[in-house]
């Protein structure tokens, strides 16, 4: 998630209450594992989006094992 | 009109938020030191795992059928309990916070339908704000809203929210409830009323009123009168003081020597004092007991109990002095000790202490700025930071718990971690 600003260690703020919305940063459950990632719904279909050119784009199929566990508001690094 | 909402299988529900793949799978939570089964995914019902089964019982069951097995983690559920209230008070106007799962709820919705809506937005935003899912009863009683709740919770077409306030349908869920299901009516209530030909809460609900009394007291008039739609529990919305404060614990294993049990008694001890503190009050006598495990037919037998009365107090280093100075003379050498305890007696708020002559106050003073700090650093760096010598070393008693989660909303070093990739 390097160009959403999020490194690795970071300390993430989650607020599970907001709305999910497009294009929104979110913890997802993805397969037993929280995983950070932009949510992105288009034409195509509905995305997780790494922002990291080294990953690719996860596509949310309908039998995905796959949930939206909260919105990330803030980030909190050490320095 | 009030509501009875509660948390499902709660502390199933608590594992899952943070372990979501185990959802539709089978669960199940033991007690303190891994003993028995307190509580299980609807999953683990339907494959027959019976409540309060001890484990090394069905330990092959378990492990046959897959059943995903925790260890209590009481910190997380007291921080979602939490939580999960927290959203209630947010949103309705009194709220009673019964039991660690279960909250009593003053509606405001004018009728049926809008009762309802509101019942079914507020599950709603329970389970999205904390991920817990709850079931809500409504009716004009608080016993009538238990049974509204349970009557939700096995429907499956109630969806999770149920109200029972028309007559003919309260009539027919009453009929088809027994009576020893009530809430205040207890196992032995229960066969006596069986025994007089009561077997159904509708059947409570039609009994003679004066009979009722006469038999079962006023609490039993009570339930009746609240079967009818009369309230007579009302809303409890501050929790009354405790008049007993008790702290008991089986051992990880069995104790023979007494160092370790005088640790215990300490640690347990400084329980019961964080809570008679924070309820701002005194106690003047308690009872300190142990014993050994009635269960383990083959090992000799011995419990020990001693009442101590002093002047009223809240300082521990002097509370744990006469404790484990009271109970040095009774404990027996070689006798394996499975649990050991305290209660304290006689509570008086802090206020109604009455000096005495010869107190020496500045000396009361010192102890109460000493507790306050010793309170202060454990509220900021986690508990037992600050602690009696005495209950400092726990390796031979502290709990069995194999199989517990992390404290991922208590503890900084065990939060959930996201990967990034």
């Amino acid at each position: 998630m390097m160009e959403a600003g999020i490194y690795d260690q970071d300390l993430l703020v989650v607020d599970r209450s907001i709305e999910k919305r497009n294009h929104r940063v979110v913890i997802a459950t993805l397969n037993g594992e929280f995983t950070v990632k932009r949510l992105v719904q288009d034409e195509e279909g509905i995305f997780l989006v790494a922002e990291n050119p080294e990953f690719d784009n996860i596509p949310i199929r309908v039998d995905s094992d796959f949930s939206i566990w909260g919105v990330v508001t803030h980030i909190i690094r050490e320095v | 009109m009030l509501a009875l909402a509660d948390c499902n299988n709660f502390y199933v529900s608590c594992e899952r938020v943070f372990r979501p793949e185990l959802e539709n799978r089978p669960v199940v939570v033991l007690s303190n030191n891994d003993g028995c089964i307190i509580a299980r995914s609807n999953e683990s019902k339907a494959l027959g795992i019976p409540m309060g089964a001890p484990v090394f019982q069905i330990e092959e069951q378990l492990r046959r059928q897959q059943i995903h097995i925790f260890s209590s983690n009481y910190p997380l559920y007291g921080d979602m309990s939490d939580r999960v209230m927290n959203t209630f008070e947010a949103s309705v106007p009194q709220v009673e916070r019964y039991s660690i799962d279960e909250a009593f709820l003053e509606l405001s919705g004018c009728n049926e339908e809008e009762r309802l809506s509101e019942c079914r937005e507020l599950k709603a935003r329970v389970r999205r704000h904390t991920g817990i899912p709850v079931s809500i009863g409504i009716a004009p009683t608080k016993t009538l809203a238990k049974v509204a709740n349970h009557h939700a919770k096995r429907h499956p077409d109630c969806n999770g929210v149920f109200e029972l306030s028309d007559e003919r349908k309260r009539d027919e869920v009453l009929g088809a409830t027994g009576v020893e299901e009530l809430w205040g009516i207890g196992r032995r209530t229960g066969i006596k009323l069986r025994r007089a030909g009561i077997t159904t809460a509708l059947e409570l609900q039609r009994a003679d009123i004066t009979w009722v009394r006469r038999e079962f007291t006023v609490t039993g008039m009570r339930t009746v009168l609240e079967l009818r739609g009369e309230p007579c529990i009302e809303l409890e919305t501050a929790p009354p003081a405790k008049q007993t404060i008790c702290s008991a614990k089986s051992f990880g294993q069995l104790i023979q020597e007494w160092d370790p049990l005088a640790s215990a008694l300490t640690a347990y001890l400084t329980q019961a004092v964080d809570k008679l503190r924070r309820q701002q009050a005194l106690t003047s006598a308690m009872q300190v007991f142990a014993h050994t495990n009635r269960h383990r037919r083959d090992d000799p037998q011995h419990a020990c109990s001693v009442l101590l009365e002093f002047p009223p107090t809240d300082y521990l280093p002097e509370l744990a002095r006469r404790a484990v100075e009271g109970l040095r003379p009774h404990f027996r050498e070689g006798m394996r000790y499975q649990k050991a305890g305290v209660l304290l007696l006689q509570l008086i708020p802090r206020s109604h202490r009455v000096g005495h002559l010869w107190d020496d106050l500045e000396q009361l003073e010192k102890q109460d700025a000493l507790m306050s700090v010793m309170e202060q650093v454990n509220r900021r760096w986690g508990r037992r930071t600050l602690n009696l010598a005495s209950a400092q070393d726990t390796r031979q008693w502290r709990m069995r718990q194999h199989r517990r989660s992390p404290g991922y909303t208590t503890c900084w070093s065990e939060i959930p971690v996201a990967q990034t990739g």
